[in-house]
């Protein structure tokens, strides 16, 4: 006997001797288990549009007997040889530091962030780093409900009120170095204008524009500047078509802060047959166009890492690290002596004090 | 805001750059609709395409050479997941939304392994070597026309024409013919001897390598980098462009036009237009497919047998 119905989208079904649609329906299963598995093993490979991490089970230095146990929520890829690699090389070190077993999650999304902490909690982590402000309240939420844990937040402020008591800070403020890169930048543009190109606007980013802008003035009082916003770290399509649209608006240099989507800002300086020189932060990538990378500046994410894990260790569990004046700055390329002398120059200011950069900035961005 | 900033060749000719991909890609999913398969695998497919073509190009060496296997690798594993796409909705006649989303997710994460897996986690900032501007001699210094037209790379002056090519066929041949009423009313096509199976399978892998090669063309042309995000994008944008084109070749081309220019026009807007939230501008190509979505959408007419497997030895 064969019956047949309707079922969704108006396809038929056979029930009857010798039908398929059960193995059919087996098969759609099979497939979507497969293709969960290969999504989770995947992860991201350039940037975040799907997340995975390190598996838990065999994450960190396997045989290690400590009971200190990092898990971190990451916003991009660890491949992404900028914020996220930085900070992933920062948890490696723990394992040799102090014994830990470390893991991370990669290119969680902001919505994620509560579960996939949650989930590390589970697993017996009991470090949690959460490694961006964009993940502010998970963090907070995550050391309200779990006081038996350590959560650090990377902040956009040094305290809060009713800060938990299992609750670190950490702050890194753009300004500081953004104002280096910009008298950098300005020393050596090729152009009218310094720009600035970030991926989202946020208020600790808008006072990094704002200080690259007044840096380029310091180092040259007749450059202008332009600031802009890809609306995403890690997207080199559309950090390509702003490039060359502000290359054609007369920019001369760019001081980068974006991820992966500087790829796309390298590939429009090439296009434009023009040498214009760029900075970037968190590494070293002079081997994306060694004929234009100017320098950049890094965090210094190792020693926040090891000082706050230390600290979690001899049981203080809240507090908070500064790390706006501990970045440093990578070799500078593609300028003369005298230039390169002059940004250490203004680097060892800033760092010393001498030079006050105004990291207060962040509501919007004021050209001056 | 004047003319130029509007119609001027740069923001044109950064147009032209935005609207190949997603004339490939899209041409590869209006390839698989006409014929009745509706793939919902399509930014996933990008994806692979994109993160294989860079990774393989990278792993040989990054030099100019290595771009043409980069390519070709693209094609293999649009093939390759074309022929595995086809094989579950046809051969297995799983239903192909199920399957498309399916085929979504392992593509998602397909295209982030292959690149983990080639290059992994490096110190060393990564960037795939890119296809050269080429300027066609004589063309390229026609005022205004040159530099929209004749000043991009090869991969552009094949894939336009071949697309070209490929839409006059879908239209205007008798394979075209037999591949759209497959999509029409397969079993009257099956009636008069023509292999609905075989004209699905075809339609499927020649899609799927499209949308793979579109892929390519953003590693290897557009950022010399792989990112999942522009990837998937360029890729959900596109199915919403065979909406917009009605299932017909020259709307679908007006669409993608139109999308590339808006992907233009953006970055000109945000710095012209400074006192306007950029975040408001980098919605605009969004906005506007949602618009178009409600605006064609109720006119348009699809192929009958959209998304409907076809089965040979089912009674109505």
């Amino acid at each position: 006997m064969r019956v047949r119905f309707q079922y969704w989208f108006g396809s038929t079904l056979d029930t009857g001797e010798g039908s398929t649609w059960m193995i059919r329906w087996k098969i759609a299963v099979v497939l979507v288990s497969v293709a969960m598995v290969v999504a989770a093993c995947g992860g991201s490979g350039g940037t975040g549009a799907s997340r995975s991490s390190r598996p838990l089970s065999t994450a960190g230095g396997g045989g290690t007997s400590s009971d200190l146990r990092i898990g971190e929520i990451m916003t991009g890829p660890v491949s992404d040889n900028s914020w996220n690699y930085r900070q992933s090389i920062a948890l490696k070190l723990m394992e040799s530091k102090y014994d830990a077993k470390t893991t991370y999650i990669e290119s969680v999304p902001v919505a994620d962030a509560s579960q996939d902490a949650q989930q590390l909690v589970s697993n017996g982590y009991n470090v949690i780093i959460f490694n961006s402000p964009a993940f502010f309240n998970s963090a907070l939420q995550l050391a309200r409900q779990n006081s038996n844990i350590t959560v650090i937040a990377v902040s956009a402020a040094l305290s809060i009120p009713d800060q938990p008591r299992n609750l670190w800070l950490e702050q890194a403020k753009f300004a500081p170095a953004d104002y280096v890169m910009g008298y950098a930048a300005a020393l050596v543009a090729n152009g009218p204008k310094v720009c600035y190109l970030g991926g989202v606007e946020l208020p600790n980013i808008i006072a990094g524009a704002n200080a690259t802008l007044r840096g380029a003035k310091a180092a040259n009082a007749s450059i202008g500047g332009e600031v802009n916003f890809t609306g995403d770290f890690d997207d080199p399509a559309k950090a390509r078509l702003l490039t060359s649209t502000m290359i054609n608006n007369g920019c001369g240099a760019f001081v980068l802060l974006l991820d992966d989507a500087t790829k796309g800002v390298v590939q429009a300086i090439k296009a434009s047959g023009k040498r214009i020189p760029w900075f970037s932060y968190n590494s070293d990538q002079s081997s994306l166009d060694p004929a234009t990378y100017g320098g950049g500046y890094t965090f210094d994410w190792d020693q926040a890492y090891t000082t706050v894990v230390g600290k979690i260790r001899a049981g203080i569990r809240s507090g908070s690290y500064d790390l706006s004046t501990g970045f440093k700055l990578f070799p500078l390329y593609n300028m003369t002596n005298d230039q390169r002398n002059r940004v250490q120059d203004v680097y060892k200011k800033v760092i010393d004090g001498a030079i006050k950069v105004d990291s207060t900035m962040t509501d919007k961005v004021v050209i001056p | 805001m004047g003319f130029s900033d509007f119609f001027g060749s740069s923001v044109l000719a950064a147009a032209v750059l935005a609207a190949v991909p997603l004339l490939v890609i899209a041409t590869g999913e209006l390839t698989m609709e006409l014929s009745g398969t509706l793939n919902l695998a399509l930014a996933g497919l990008v994806n692979a395409g994109s993160a294989t073509a860079g990774t393989v190009t990278y792993v040989l060496g990054n030099r100019g050479i290595d771009l043409l296997w980069g390519i070709l690798s693209s094609v293999v594993i649009g093939v390759v997941l074309g022929v595995a796409f086809a094989y579950v909705t046809v051969t297995l006649r799983v239903h192909q939304v199920t399957a498309g989303l399916a085929m979504f997710i392992l593509t998602s994460g397909l295209g982030a392994l292959i690149y983990r897996l080639g290059i992994g986690v490096t110190s060393r900032a990564v960037q795939f070597e890119t296809l050269p501007q080429l300027r066609i001699p004589g063309l390229a210094n026609i005022p205004y026309i040159g530099k929209i037209l004749f000043s991009h790379n090869l991969y552009t002056y094949i894939a336009v024409p071949a697309i070209g090519i490929l839409l006059w066929l879908l239209y205007r041949s008798n394979w075209g013919l037999r591949l759209r009423a497959s999509g029409e009313n397969p079993r009257a096509v099956d009636g008069v001897g023509v292999d609905v199976f075989r004209v699905r399978y075809i339609s499927i892998v020649i899609g799927s390598t499209l949308a793979s090669l579109g892929g390519a063309y953003l590693s290897l042309v557009l950022t010399g980098s792989y990112s999942p995000e522009s990837a998937i994008e360029q890729g959900w944008i596109a199915l919403v462009l065979v909406i917009f084109g009605q299932w017909r070749p020259i709307p679908l081309c007006l669409g993608v036009a139109l999308f590339g220019y808006i992907e233009a026009l953006t970055p000109e807007l945000t710095l012209k237009l400074s006192s306007v939230s950029s975040a408001l501008f980098l919605m605009l190509p969004f906005v506007l497919a949602l618009a178009v979505l409600v605006a064609t959408f109720r006119r348009a007419v699809e192929p009958r047998s959209l998304a409907k497997t076809y089965e040979r030895e089912v009674r109505f």
